[in-house]
């Protein structure tokens, strides 16, 4: 019984317990609570303190050979981008935003031959905007669903590549809607846009961008301008395919949380082939903490022969919209 | 074909022609009165025997009327006794614990137990004693069956310190794990690095990885078959322990002496309360409890009630304070099994047939729940499993015994409910969580006989079905086993089993998380389906107190199912699109040299094997090794009794590394608007690289009083990874200060661990 009393049971007031010996146990009780307390305590912090931690151990593999890397889209003015670059060692870094300007005058390719068959012509893409790596044309010939056929050829290295994709129309929003709610969480903004939806199995990406640039003020504007723009920053990306879709029209409402309240905001909305779809789709997966500690990598699809990355000839459709006040 | 038929019939009932007397009874433990499952029973005139069923049920006809009976069992004194039988009887046996050094008497027993080895068709197979669990040294000086389980050949681990067993090439959700006939879904606490088998309620366990008999089914790879005490019909006994991580409880003893026992066990962590203590806000714990009850009715009938319930538990609570602004957040999970089984033994008769029944029940859930100002979510699934499942066992004579029964599970799946309140109800929809039925239904049957002094085969055949989505899933899975005795030391043994699996796990992951999902086949993922075939030599060493068993073993494995790369499977209701199917294969050779008697006991085990997958839609096509098919595995355990008051305990294990997917390179690739770019990684090769091999040294001193008391105590003294080397389970890229390398991480360093167990028995 009084086991039960010294750690820490109470103890009944009619029990006739002398005063000496209510103290004692008083005493004894409190004493045995700190200083099981303190034998816990010491216990596990010198189980903490021997424990030892572990070294590394070094680990030697196989870096991949350099490869051209290669992404594509065709922005305004019917104008065919193609940014060519070099893959690297998994060991040079881990962030892209560690790279270093002479890192990345190393790995841009400023020196390519880059032609492009399309529709009976051959294009050279010349190096644009004075930003290496990066060969545009503006196209000749402009149909949708044509086949066009890259090929490069970097002379440092002797290597050539080539890709082929089809012109894949721009897509056509039927409505497009960014209404500010008023709500406990900040910034909350619904978002529901319409997406006229061809014949045929059709797949979109679509992204939203927290526009910053103060001056932009134009309404549900179809400017093409903004590409190559860091005047806003990603919020969000949804890759959608047209299962679901309802008379031809995709309907989506969702809700974005943006980080400031804002006026405006930057929606793209592209028509992507499958291919390129499972190439954003690998992308997207092979993010997050979860995935990178306990899921088995992800590989990502190409269609280029010989090289990374993806030739795609798709085009982005760019609209400012205002944000209307909610309800 | 009738010619066949009359055959069959001759061969089945050919030994009934002479008169017989049938001798029948249980084996029991003299001291507390529990059964004693694996007991032998040796006829010294005709050199044949049998030995005890999982409930210490035996059965023995003979022709003799008057001989010579040597009763034995592991740890027990021998029984000498001369039987003259004139009728059927039934007689149970008490046998002592054996105590100090063994003697004459108890070589002889040894050598009757390990006469079983070479005469019994069973392989593959591996019997875990309690006191290899208490005593074995394991990670943070926790008794812990499943690290005990990975030492042996044949089974790799998953990642250091975890839970995940890998059965001759096979996946981790391919064993079965049944404890007292309830399976048990999720194996471990605190993301499987604690078992959820509390040792100290553990009667005995059976690890069979091949040669399996036509009773088991529903898994490819493995079977583990924990059951628990019963509890003592004859004292009351108190034991526990107190360890760095956790306590345990239990006590058992009659209710009505000699008929109605009980046991109770109980476990918890303190993380969370050491945690606290160190000033850091960790709510983590977990606990557990296992009770059984038993009643003899009569000689003949028996029922036990056992169940089991244990929960993870993380609960969060940060309750705003008084300064305007402060949120509230509670978030948290609660998950865990509880199982509970009804058990009705009945010796018909005849003394000859003895039945079982079980009722089972099984549920495992988990819960995630947050709270977050005026938002609320919770998380939500569950798979339910209620069955039943009837065995006969029919002792035709000592050389020809029947089984047959047949068994059935319904499963209720609810995965993926979700529920919230206020705005997050804008990103996360409700869902009820569509209840999935599916129920497998097998019935079963088998003879193992004497063919010959020298040839024993032990003939199954299970026929298991399923039906969902008004697709029916069957087929026969024939069951094989023979032995060939070369004499009284030698015998050469063989197996096949094919087996299939209806229910698989949902899991992207190379480790095993508690959110993992189960789910049934469908019409479009078609049941699992392996085809073992082992040969095996076993030779005993009577004189040494040896036993020698040497397995090579080919597993073809088809209908396999792997997920997409990256695939999404968390609150994914329509999983099957990630799903893909391929095939496996494995073979292998293994060791093992195992002394289960006197001071020095343990076992030297090795495994060659090599493991392989191939699936279309993974790694281009090629072939490629599983993550843990490990080459080379060689475990030595061995637990000396230096005197009568100090045991040393090691354990050295080495392995070859694991496979990985490196990433090998990267590019930059802007998105698809080119408003930013990303750095893309290139991996190599699925499974490509091998991590190095990992080799680790385990210790444990128990020191105990002298000498045998009604209050024992003793501290358990160890220590884990004794010369602090890492056994690999990642590799990551880490800066050296001047340039980025590939270092290959190791979890556990040298942990010292102590704990104090106790036992307390009444008069």
């Amino acid at each position: 019984m009084s086991f039960f009393r010294y750690i820490g049971y109470p103890i009944s007031s009619d029990l006739k317990l002398s005063s000496w010996f209510k103290l004692k146990t008083k005493l004894l009780r409190v004493s045995l609570l700190c200083s099981q307390k303190m034998i816990l305590l010491i216990f596990m912090l010198s189980w903490f303190l021997t424990s030892c931690s572990i070294e590394n151990l070094p680990i030697s593999v196989e870096p991949a050979d350099p490869q051209i890397a290669v992404s594509s889209l065709i922005g305004p003015s019917e104008t065919m981008f193609v940014t060519l670059s070099r893959s690297f060692s998994a060991l040079s870094a881990e962030d892209v935003n560690d790279l270093t300007q002479d890192a990345l005058n190393r790995l841009l390719l400023d020196n390519a031959f880059v032609t492009l068959e399309y529709a009976g012509f051959i294009d050279t893409l010349e190096s644009v905007f004075d930003i290496q790596g990066l060969y545009g044309t503006q196209l000749q010939r402009f149909e949708d669903f044509q086949l066009m056929k890259l090929t490069v050829f970097d002379s440092t290295t002797s290597e050539t590549i080539s890709a082929e994709s089809l012109l894949l129309p721009q897509v056509e929003v039927d409505s497009l809607v960014v209404s500010r709610r008023d709500t406990s969480l900040n910034f909350l903004t619904d978002f529901s846009y319409n997406i006229l939806d061809p014949i045929g199995e059709n797949f979109y990406v679509v992204h939203a961008y927290q526009f910053t640039d103060p001056d932009t003020t134009q309404t549900d504007s179809t400017q093409n301008d903004v590409f190559f723009s860091d005047g806003g920053f990603l919020i969000y990306e949804q890759l959608l395919t047209d299962r679901g879709a309802e008379n031809g029209v995709i309907r989506k409402d969702d809700v974005i949380e943006f980080t400031s309240s804002i006026d405006s905001a930057l929606v793209v909305i592209t028509n992507v082939s499958e291919g390129y779809y499972n190439f954003l789709e690998a992308r997207k997966r092979s993010g997050g903490i979860l995935s990178s500690l306990a899921n088995e990598p992800v590989n990502h699809p190409s269609n280029i022969e010989n090289g990374v990355g993806y030739f795609s000839a798709h085009r982005p459709r760019a609209v400012i919209v205002v944000v209307k006040e909610g309800n | 074909m009738n010619k066949l038929y009359v055959l069959l019939i001759l061969f089945t009932f050919s030994s009934s022609l002479y008169a017989q007397f049938t001798l029948s009874g249980h084996i029991y433990d003299n001291n507390d009165g529990e059964a004693l499952p694996g007991a032998t029973l040796f006829l010294t005139e005709t050199k044949s025997g049998a030995a005890t069923n999982v409930y210490g049920f035996y059965s023995l006809t003979v022709k003799e009327s008057t001989f010579n009976l040597q009763v034995s069992y592991l740890g027990y004194e021998q029984l000498d006794t001369t039987i003259t039988l004139t009728k059927n009887t039934n007689l149970d046996f008490y046998l002592n614990e054996q105590v100090g050094e063994i003697g004459e008497i108890e070589v002889s027993a040894t050598r009757l137990e390990l006469q079983e080895e070479v005469n019994s068709t069973r392989m593959s197979t591996f019997r875990i004693r309690p006191e290899e669990i208490q005593n074995i040294p394991t990670l943070g000086g926790e008794a812990d069956l499943i690290k005990i389980a990975q030492l042996l050949p044949g089974i790799t681990a998953g990642n250091e310190g975890t839970s995940g067993m890998f059965v001759r090439g096979g996946t981790d959700d391919q064993n079965l794990v049944v404890l007292d006939d309830a399976v048990v879904y999720n194996l471990g606490h605190l993301f499987g690095f604690f078992s959820v088998f509390n040792a100290d309620a553990i009667k005995d366990v059976d690890i069979v990885k091949g040669g399996f008999s036509a009773d088991y089914g529903g898994r490819l790879s493995s079977v583990m078959d924990v059951r628990m005490n019963e509890g003592s019909q004859q004292r009351y006994n108190i034991r526990g322990g107190l360890g760095l991580l956790t306590s345990r409880f239990t006590i058992d003893g009659p209710i009505i002496k000699d008929r109605m026992s009980f046991m109770l066990s109980a476990r918890r962590t303190y993380i969370d309360r050491v945690f606290k203590l160190l000033g850091t806000n960790l709510p983590y714990y977990f606990y557990d409890y296992n009770a059984k009850l038993n009643y003899k009715i009569s000689n003949n009938d028996r029922i036990y009630f056992s169940s089991y319930f244990g929960d993870d538990v993380l609960a969060f609570d940060e309750t705003s304070g008084e300064d305007e602004g402060d949120e509230d957040l509670n978030f948290g999970f609660n998950l865990g099994n509880f199982t509970s089984t009804l058990r009705w033994n009945h010796i018909y008769g005849s003394q000859k047939l003895f039945s079982n029944v079980t009722l089972h029940q099984t549920r495992f859930k988990y819960d995630i729940q947050g709270d977050f100002i005026a938002n609320s979510l919770l998380i939500r699934s569950q798979i339910q499993d209620i069955g039943v499942k009837a065995d006969w066992q029919y002792f035709e004579s000592t050389e020809n015994k029947y089984v047959f029964g047949a068994q059935s599970v319904s499963h209720f799946f609810r995965p993926n409910v979700v529920s919230t309140s206020g705005d997050i109800g804008d990103f996360v929809d409700n869902r009820k969580g569509d209840l999935i039925e599916n129920t497998e239904w097998a019935i079963y049957g088998g003879n193992e006989r004497d063919i010959s002094d020298q040839l024993k085969l032990n003939i199954g055949i299970r026929y298991s079905f399923t039906l969902t989505e008004k697709k029916l899933y069957s087929g026969p899975e024939p069951r094989l086993s023979a032995r060939y005795k070369l004499d009284d030391e030698n015998s050469v043994k063989a197996s096949y089993s094919l087996m299939r699996q209806y229910m698989h796990r949902v899991s992207s992951s190379s480790i095993a998380l508690p959110t993992d999902l189960w789910y049934p086949v469908t019409r479009n993922v078609k049941p699992q389906r392996s085809h073992q075939f082992a040969l095996g030599y076993t030779r005993i060493f009577p004189k040494n107190q040896l036993s020698l068993t040497i397995e090579t073993y080919f597993k073809n494995l088809n209908n396999l199912i792997e997920y997409r790369e990256g695939a999404s499977l968390i609150l994914n209701d329509n999983f099957e699109r990630e799903l893909i199917a391929g095939k496996g294969d494995s073979f292998g050779i293994e060791f093992l040299l195992r002394k289960k008697y006197g001071s020095f006991t343990g076992w030297v085990s090795y495994s060659l094997s090599k493991t392989s997958r191939n699936f279309d839609d993974l790694n281009n096509g090629n072939t490629y090794p599983t993550k843990y098919d490990r080459r080379h595995v060689a475990n030595l355990i061995s637990m000396i009794e230096l005197n009568d008051r100090v045991t040393f305990s090691a354990v050295w294990s080495f392995q070859s590394g694991a496979w990985f997917t490196p990433q090998t390179g990267q590019f930059l690739m802007p998105n698809a608007s080119f408003t930013e770019i990303e750095l893309i990684p290139i991996y190599g090769s699925r499974n490509g690289t091998q991590l190095s091999s990992s080799h680790r040294l385990d210790i444990n001193f128990i020191l105990k009083p002298r000498g045998k008391r009604r209050f024992g105590g003793e501290w358990h003294i160890g220590a884990y990874n004794f010369y602090n080397r890492a056994a690999p389970f990642r590799v990551d890229i880490q800066s050296n200060g001047v340039n980025y390398e590939y270092v290959q991480q190791g979890l556990f360093g040298f942990i010292p661990s102590i704990a104090y167990n106790f036992n307390f028995s009444s008069k």
